[in-house]
């Protein structure tokens, strides 16, 4: 469909009414319904607008971020993981600025991970990860930038289908820099080679 | 975005969508995770595993609990309405770890879970019905 100008407000508005209350408006659910009959051409025009953002919301990403890493199942192969929506408007909503600048170390792990370990050490948790980094600095907020917690590694866990549902410091087990405390699942991958510069 | 989220186009994303400007204390239950997570201060924080159910998230400055992580959290829920009546607006939340208390099997672990009890009563802070 073509967009003009007033199809572009639709969609700005459509898109705060989503961050606002993480769903469409009744009248996308409704025209999926009821069919386009019933409505005016003025509504007709909205109800397609909300059609096309809906349709190209659900075939982009499932993610509002996503991110690429080692998958764990084929080390050579790489794995589509992101974060929610409304994991991240929650951090935005409860301003809190911490875990929500520490993304930008997500994205570092992610991209180089040091090692990979398989299941949460809980019941039924065996097919969750957690991904493990020892980036060289932390985000205390996106404008404070520290070095990173002595002698920490910095954790991220994912679900078994990808979604990245916490991420934090943790500190090296006793006598090790690169395998994390109480971190009790099967390491399943390592990196072999030097971190790139 | 793309599949693959570059550091400056994540960069860009944060400085484009700014969280509100003071923090407020949340609960967020997982379903899917199986866990509630809390969080009492907004300081930067690091995690330490307390025992199999609980996370502390511990402050980088003061290393005081600023919130947790509990585990295995449906089962907890679950068993729940068998002690207390579940009003419409929420139960307590200290209610939740006083569960751990009796578990607890040494002084760090008591004063812990003590301490998440206190804050999260002192903050008044709810588990919504809606959420469980």
């Amino acid at each position: 469909m073509q967009y003009n100008e007033s199809n572009q407000l639709y969609l700005y508005n459509l898109e705060r009414i989503y961050e606002q209350h993480l769903c469409y408006p009744p009248i996308v659910v409704d025209s999926a319904v009821h069919g386009w009959q019933k409505y005016s051409a003025t509504n007709l025009l909205l109800v397609q607008c909300c059609a096309a953002y809906y349709l190209k919301e659900r075939t982009m990403t499932r993610w509002l971020i996503p991110f690429e890493t080692v998958s764990p199942r084929n080390p050579s192969e790489k794995w589509g993981v992101g974060v929610q929506e409304s994991h991240y408007r929650r951090l935005c909503r409860h301003g809190h600025e911490t875990p929500r600048a520490r993304l930008l170390l997500v994205q570092m792990v992610l991209a180089d991970p040091l090692s990979i370990f398989e299941g949460w050490s809980r019941p039924d948790k065996e097919d969750c990860y957690v991904y493990v980094g020892n980036p060289q600095t932390d985000y205390r907020s996106l404008t404070i930038q520290t070095s990173a917690p002595p002698n920490s590694l910095f954790l991220v866990f994912i679900l078994a289908d990808g979604t990245i549902d916490l991420w934090n410091w943790r500190a090296c087990a006793p006598g090790s820099d690169s395998i994390p405390e109480d971190v009790k699942g099967k390491l399943i991958w390592q990196r072999t080679r030097p971190p790139p510069n | 975005m793309a599949t693959n989220t570059t550091a400056a186009e994540l960069a860009d994303f944060l400085k484009a969508n700014p969280p509100a400007k003071k923090f407020v204390p949340y609960t967020f239950l997982s379903k899917e995770a199986d866990a509630l997570t809390v969080y009492f201060e907004g300081d930067p924080d690091y995690s330490k595993r307390l025992n199999d159910h609980v996370t502390l998230f511990l402050s980088l400055d003061t290393h005081e609990i600023v919130g947790c992580r509990i585990k295995g959290i449906s089962e907890i829920i679950a068993d729940l309405p068998n002690y207390l009546r579940v009003q419409h607006n929420g139960i307590e939340l200290s209610v939740v770890f006083l569960t751990f208390r009796g578990g607890a099997v040494d002084e760090a672990t008591r004063n812990a879970i003590n301490s998440l009890g206190k804050v999260a009563a002192d903050k008044k802070m709810k588990l919504e019905t809606s959420l469980i």
